[in-house]
This record gives structure tokens, sequence and C-alpha cells, in this order.
């Protein structure tokens, strides 16, 4: 059978500490939280995002009649994509470096207190823009994701293979386009700072294609072995490579040549090879793509390509125009459930457990997926009934946010299942 | 122990006599005479390109003879060639059953023989879906050889089989054979170049000179082949290499391809 | 047969598989719109422009009586091509005489342009179905002929001696030997000459007949109708890609898992 790889039975799976050294006295005297990245990052992201959409809804559906910001719109924007993401991103490259790099300490203790912070100082900054000016905002937003490269870089520069160096890269273009943001808003460039947003937008997705097809590398496989299913999941860098370049190619001209005819075939382009993708699940007889654990990563490509599917539609036809909501798949669908199932996942290895069947898990992708296709089809289908499209989509998609903070919170700031440190 | 050359119809043998053959004018064998029987190996050993192929073709029936008589009363033979000659469109344990299916053996029956042949060689149960292409070369020379053996037959052609093999597999190929000719009286008729396989294997060994092939000298080794250590093998072949016959039919041709290369 | 069952159970997995292809082709479609904006639809119709002309055709009757003809045209052709150049290439290929003539003549054959068989042919058969049919014969015919040879000539050899050792039955040497080993340089030689035959009957249409894609393609030229023009290449170009990838690689992957 095409893909098929025939494992060790006796490769070992349980009690994994997911890191070869650990600082134990840096850590000492600090909270538990702080005793590993992901620990204060996956429980701050999900509040604040939680807290923004929600704020945002009732602003938008004029429930909540405030006004602490002139721009609220790019608030929303910015505050869902850099806000929320950066801490996931955080989270995300440090877990995944001490890892991935033998001999490679995790960042804890005060280090990681220095981080949070500067992510805390960098969200109220923002909320606060209008008093304290864009330059002091810029100043605390942009060194963030700075500093955690930094911190990693070592390693990652050192590899010969140089394999975590695009996701490195990445960092820095996303860093860029946060710092370019800045600038338009400042007017050093004459970019307008919505069409920056935009292209963030297609870099996000870049970002999402390459920490998920490193997760589910290690996800699928760990559940295969869990099920004891013979059978090796391999995330095939050509075809997520195909996937970046086609994402890629279309951000920039969008961003260039606005409204080009050329958009909708190359929207078309990174939906089916993003649909391409999808041909690493189909490696047993058995369809495991449709099982619980794993139908939410297969989940999370299908909408990428539905929401770049739909844009492309958009762009080669004349009569609709529901762009803004289409690119909700992408950041809500897409993104959301890259934030929720590696929220879980790492939740789970992280602290020494197996994944659990939580019935949870399951009902969260499910809420998350209603709410990400009520927002981007509803207003297409149901115009008149717009301002509750957006609050029932709020409702259901921070449900999976509210639901993993209430069950798996508490392992974050509990230590490891199997008594190991971290 | 051993009985003359019988005629005796009870008793399989493999007799070739006043053995002639030529392709178009070149004469390649030249007056070949022996007798195999029962239960009994005989090697040929030889320079290459000596004939040993023909020879062997001859025996086999997969030449026609055209001047001498050969004499086959075995009931069953198979061959293993020196190349693992498999069907590429065939997975292993087809390739395996072929020949069972070439004597009609029923589907489900020759597949349980096949795979039961395949284990007793060392091959485990995934390589069996495999074609050859995903075999390395030993595997592929471990499914000849359960192809030949799986008829369980009275006499065993091998040509060279070992060439490639690495030095486990090869001795336990070897003692596998050894075994069935002591237990299952099997008869080998064996082409090989390297003298220890010959000593290792054989009750009699025929030394073929080339241009034409015919046989210079027959050597008998009366120990019984289980019983042969590494020391009577060392011992075996030093004295063939005493023997100036054997020095002259194997130094002489190396000294004429000398000539022709210079 | 076990085969079938295989190709089905693979299939939609197969199809699955064709996304690559598919985002690569319209990347290609991108190229071609940026073709289309810097040349004008005169010269080159957008590819948005050429679906909606296709679509229109597609309404019309006219479009699939064409493609039915043009369709059995390429079909007779080719089923000529295929028996009597699997059988002469088998024939010939057991007889080391009838090789080593037929050689000269295959190459001979092939040599020649399509184009120049084209006016030949309507020299000898008009303006005719023939015309077409012998066209496409004579550009398809060699390459069968030529794998078949080649599939024959090489059957001979260890293989055959290892059947003969194991005294192996003729019918069982037919289907276990020579069928597979024939059939797999066959195959791939009705799979060249099935896309030999779909170029060539077009072009012979363009010049020979009254009806048919190739002879509608003719008259959009004459129109300056370029957005039609690009339907009817759209057209074809569909049509070969459904047999290529839906009918023939599927059973090619099937049938010869074996190969490296």
């Amino acid at each position: 059978m095409p893909g098929t790889q025939r494992l060790n039975s006796e490769k070992q799976i349980e009690n994994e500490a997911f890191y070869s050294v650990y600082p134990v006295e840096k850590a000492e005297g600090y909270p538990v939280v702080f005793s590993y990245g992901f620990r204060p990052f996956f429980l701050l992201a999900p509040a604040y995002l939680v807290l923004s959409i929600v704020l945002w809804s009732l602003f938008w559906t004029g429930m909540l009649p405030i006004s602490f910001f002139s721009n609220p719109l790019q608030w929303h924007l910015y505050e869902m994509l850099f806000g929320v993401t950066s801490a996931m991103m955080i989270g995300f490259i440090l877990t995944a470096v001490p890892e991935l790099y033998e001999g490679e300490e995790p960042i804890v203790g005060r280090t990681l207190v220095g981080l949070v912070a500067l992510w805390l100082i960098g969200r109220i900054s923002f909320w606060t823009m209008d008093w304290l000016g864009v330059w002091l905002v810029a100043l605390t937003n942009i060194p963030l994701l700075l500093w955690v490269v930094v911190l990693v870089a070592k390693p990652i520069l050192a590899d010969p293979l140089r394999r975590q160096m695009s996701l490195a890269a990445l960092f820095l273009v996303i860093n860029a386009i946060q710092t370019w943001f800045f600038a338009a808003k400042l007017n050093l460039v004459t970019t307008d700072p919505m069409a920056v947003l935009k292209v963030s937008v297609g870099a996000f997705m870049v970002l999402v294609l390459l920490s998920v097809r490193r997760v589910n590398t290690e996800a699928v496989n760990r559940w295969l072995d869990q099920q004891k299913i013979d059978a090796v999941y391999l995330a095939r860098a050509p075809r997520y490579n195909l996937a970046v370049f086609s994402v890629t190619v279309f951000t920039v001209v969008e961003f260039f040549y606005p409204q080009n005819t050329t958009l909708g075939w190359l929207a078309l382009a990174a939906m089916a090879a993003i649909l391409n993708t999808l041909n690493d699940f189909f490696i047993d007889e058995d369809p495991i793509f449709i099982r619980p654990f794993i139908w939410p990563l297969f989940m999370l490509l299908v909408l990428m390509a539905t929401g770049y599917g739909l844009i492309g539609w958009d762009y080669l036809q004349t009569e609709v125009y529901q762009l803004n909501n289409f690119r909700h798949i992408l950041t809500m669908g897409a993104l959301g459930m890259a934030y929720y199932m590696v929220l879980i996942i790492v939740a789970h290895l992280h602290t020494g457990r197996s994944f659990t069947r939580n019935r949870w898990i399951g009902i969260g992708a499910l809420l998350l997926l209603a709410g990400t296709l009520i927002r981007a089809l509803g207003s297409m289908f149901v115009p008149e009934l717009s301002m509750t499209v957006i609050g029932l989509s709020t409702l259901l998609w921070t449900l999976p946010y509210i639901g993993f903070l209430v069950i798996f919170g508490k392992w974050l700031t509990q230590p490891r299942e199997d008594g190991l440190p971290g | 122990m051993a009985k003359l050359a019988t005629t005796e119809n009870n008793t399989p043998f493999l007799q070739a006599s006043q053995l002639f053959h030529r392709f178009g004018p070149t004469e390649i064998l030249e007056n070949i005479n022996f007798t195999l029987e029962a239960g009994k190996v005989i090697s040929i050993v030889g320079p290459s390109g000596g004939g040993k192929t023909t020879l062997l073709h001859l025996c086999g029936d997969l030449l026609d003879v055209t001047d001498g008589k050969v004499i086959n009363r075995f009931e069953s033979q198979a061959f293993a060639f020196q190349d693992a000659r498999l069907l590429p469109w065939l997975t292993a344990l087809e390739n395996i059953a072929f020949s069972l299916k070439a004597k009609g053996v029923a589907k489900n029956h020759r597949r349980k023989l096949a795979a039961k042949m395949a284990y007793r060689l060392g091959l485990v149960k995934e390589d069996l879906d495999k074609f050859p292409k995903d075999l390395s070369g030993g595997m592929r020379q471990r499914v000849a050889f359960a192809r030949a053996l799986v008829l369980e037959p009275e006499l065993l052609f091998l040509d060279e089989p070992f060439s490639a093999l690495d030095i486990g597999l090869k001795r336990e190929l070897q003692s596998l054979l050894i075994e069935w000719v002591t237990n299952k009286n099997l008869s080998i008729f064996f082409i090989t170049h390297d003298l220890a396989e010959a000593v290792q294997l054989s009750d009699e060994i025929l030394v073929l000179d080339a241009d034409p092939g015919r046989i210079v000298k027959r050597v008998k080794i009366e120990k019984c082949q289980s019983e042969r250590d590494g020391e009577f093998i060392h011992q075996q072949i030093r004295m063939l290499l005493d023997d100036p016959l054997i020095i002259e039919t194997f130094e002489l041709n190396f000294n004429n391809r000398q000539q022709e290369a210079s | 047969m076990n085969a079938i069952t295989n190709i089905l159970k693979e299939f939609p997995r197969y199809l699955w598989s064709g996304w690559g292809a598919i985002a690569s082709l319209f990347l290609f479609l991108a190229v071609w719109d940026l073709g289309n904006q810097i040349n004008g639809s005169l010269t080159l119709p957008s590819p948005k422009e050429t679906f909606i002309a296709l679509w229109q055709l597609m309404q019309t009757a006219q479009l699939w009586q064409d493609v039915q003809i043009t369709v059995e045209r390429a079909l007779w052709g080719f089923l000529i091509s295929l028996v009597l150049g699997t059988f002469l290439g088998m024939l010939a290929g057991n007889f080391v005489t009838a090789s080593m003539m037929s050689r000269p003549i295959i190459t001979l054959i092939m040599g020649v342009p399509p184009i120049a068989w084209i006016v030949l042919a309507l020299i000898w058969f008009g303006m005719s179905d023939e015309s077409v049919i012998f066209t496409v014969v004579i550009a398809a015919f060699p390459i069968v002929f030529v794998g078949a040879l080649q599939g024959a000539r090489t059957l001979e050899g260890d293989l055959n001696d290892m059947a003969n050792s194991f005294q192996t039955p003729l019918w069982m040497k037919l289907t276990d030997v020579y069928f597979p080993h024939m059939f797999s340089y066959v195959f791939p030689a009705w799979i060249s000459a099935l896309g030999m035959s779909w170029k060539v009957v077009v072009m012979a249409e363009l010049l020979s007949t009254p009806d048919g894609i190739g002879a509608s393609l003719a008259v959009a030229r004459s129109h300056f109708d370029s957005a039609a023009a690009m339907a009817l290449v759209v057209i074809m170009v569909i049509i070969l890609l459904l047999i290529e990838y839906l009918l023939l690689e599927p059973i090619k992957r099937e049938v010869e898992q074996w190969r490296s």
C-alpha cells in the first residue's frame, strides 16, 4: 500500500519527558505554571482570545457602546492575529525546541516570567494605544518575538540539517510584518495598515501549515501507536511546500495587485495544494481521518482549503462579494482549530499524559467548526440576520476554548502526571 | 556402501556417456562420462567458460543432446541458478509456488507448502508479499532455492547458486542440502568454481578443463559430508592444489588469458 | 478478477492524489490569465472567457456530435493499430529475419511526418473518414508494432529456461511467463499510441474533413474566434486527460506494481 511503513512494535511510547535536560534549579521558587514554556502561554492565549472576541462581538453588535479605541476594526484584527497568536507561537516554540534538540534546556522560571510580562505589557499597551501613542506600543510589541527567536536560535542555527530553519525564519517574517504594521500606522510607509494585516493572514496560514506538519507527525503517530495500528504517518515535505508556495504567491499577488483576476486561480491553486496534503492521512485500510483526535487535524486543513477555495470563487465571479467573510474560514477555522488542537495535544503529552477519551475534545472541535461556518457563510445566506450570525458564531466559537480552560486548564498549573519535572 | 554404477531399475541415477557437444564450429564438450547415483553429490569444477553450464543444461534436458547419451532415471528434478531468475511480476510467495503450480498442485496447498519452505529458509512473513524488486539479492536467492526445494526433488541441479550470497546464508543452505542428501537421499549435480564448496558438498569432484570441455581428473571423497570440518576441507583443497593436473587446468588457462590480454 | 477490485478499492485515494496536479494546473491557469492581461483577449482569451465559451459550446448539439465523430475516428484508428501492431509485432519478433527486415520499414514510416501522410491520404482517399483513420493508423501502428516486437524478442532466455527446468506446461507458460512479459511491453506502447491517435486525429480532421473537432477548430480559426478555438483545445486536452488518468493510469498502477 502506498506510504505504509512498518513500525517496530516494541517502540516505547509511554512516559516521555520531551526534553533531555531540565534546569531544576532555575525553576525553583517559581509556581508550577512557570516550569515550562507552554504552561503560562497556553493558559493566557485562550483566555485572552475569549475575552477579546466577546468584547468585540458586543461592541460590533452595538450591545456594548464602548469607545476605547479609535480604530476598533484594526484592534480586533491585530489582537486576534498578533496578540493571541504570538502567545501560541511562543508556547509552541519554547516547547518544541527542547524536544527536538538533544541537550537544549527548556526556558523556565525567571526568563519565562519576563516573556509573559512583556506579552501582557504588549496587550495592555495596545488596548491603550490612543493614550500611549503608537511609538510606545510598537516598542513594547515588536521585541517580544525577536527575544523568543534569540532564545531558541542557537540549536536551530547549529543544526546541520536545518530542519527548523523555516519555522524560525517565519517567526522573523511575522515579526517583520508586525513591524511593518506599526510603520504603516506611524505613516513611515505608505501602506494601508489593513493591507498589512491581510498579508499577515497569509503568513499565519503558512505558520499553520509548517506547525501542523510537525504537530501531525507527532500526534498522529502517537495516536496510531496508542491504537496499536501498525502504520506510520509521514507528513511529506513536498506536499506542504507546494501548499506554502501557493499560499505565499496568492498573498503576495493579493497585496501588490488587489482585485487582479489571477487571484482567483491562485487561491484555487492554494486550495488544491492544501487538499493535496491530506493524502498523508491515507495510510491504512482504516480511514483514520474520521477517528477522534485525528479528524480535527484533518478538518483544519479542509477548512483552510475551503477558505481559499471560496476566496478563489469570489475573485472569479462578480456577483458575490464575501471576501472578508470567507477569510474568516482561514482565521477562525484553520488558525482557530490549530490553536485548539495544539492546546489539547500539548496539554496532554507535555504534562505526562496519554491521549484521553474526553468527549469534550470532539465536541469542542465541532462547535469551533460550526461557529466558523456560521460566521463565514451566515451573512451570505441570511444577510438580514448578520447581528445574530455574529453573536451565535462568537458563542459557538469561544466555547471550545472555555471548555479547554475549564477541563484541561488545571493541568497547566499542576505538576506533571508522571512526576517528572517540567 | 556405495554400489557400483547400476542399471537396476529401482534405484534412480543420472548417467552421461560419451557426451559431446558443439555450438557451430566450436567444440564445447568432449567425451564426458560420469554417473550420479541416488543420494550422492557430484561437483563439476573448472575455469569459467569451460562448458560447465552447457553440461548442466544437457543433463537437465534444457538443451537437446546431439552426440552421446544422457540417461536420467530420477523421478523429479529442480534447478537453482546463479541468478535467482524470479518472475518479476509475481510476489516472493507466488514465485516459490510457481514450481508447485507447474506440477499441478492446488492453489491453497501450494501456498501453504511455499510459505513453509520460505520460513524454513529464513524469509519472514512480510517478505512473502513483496515483489522481487523489493527484495535484496540474498533474499531473492533464498526464494529461488525455496522454489527448487519445495518440490522435494530427487535430483537437484545447482549452477553456482551460492556465489552471490554472504557466508552465513551460504553455510545455512549448504547444511540444509547436506541434511537432505543424508536423510532424504537427495542427489545433487553441482557446478562451481569454488573448490571449498565442492569439497564441502561432493562425493565426487570432476575437474573440467576448457577448450574443449573435458574431464581431466576425478576425485572421490569418502568421508561423510556432515563430518567434514574446516581442517578436513583445508587439507583436501591443499591436496587438490598440489596436483599438477589441476594446477595446469587452472594456471594454463590463467596464462592463456594473460597472453590474450596483452 | 482481483486486479479490478483492487483498482476500484484504490480509486478514491488515487483520485485524491490528483490534487497536487490540480494545484499546479491552477497555477498554470494563473499564468495563462497573466498572459491574457498582457496580450489581450484577441490573441489569448483569458481562462475564464475560454471556460465560458466552452460552457456555451457544451450547450450546443454540434459540439457533442463533433466530439463523437472525432472520438470514433480516433478509436477506430487506435484499435486497428492495436490489433495489427500487436499481432504483426509479435509475429515479427518470433523470427530474427522478420524483425531484421521490419526495422528499416518502421523507421521509414515513422520518419515521414504525419502531415505528409495526410496529403497522401487526401490523394488516395479524398476528404473522408478513411483519410483520417488511415493517418491515425500510420502514426500509431509503428509504436505498437515496436513494443510488441521488443516484447517478443526478449521472451526467450533465462526465464524461459527457468520455466522449462520445472517442466512448466505450455498453458501456464503462456499465462504466467509470456503474457505478463508481453503485456509489460505492449501496454505502455498502447498508451503512447492512444495519445498519438488523439493528437493526429485532430490534425487530420483540420485538413481533410468537414466535421469533427479538428474541422470546428478550422472554422474557429477562419472566424478569428480565439475563445472558441481555446475552448476546443481545452476540450481535447480534458478528454485526453480523462482517458489517461481515470482509465489507463489506475490500470497501469495495478498491473505494473512489480516494476521498479
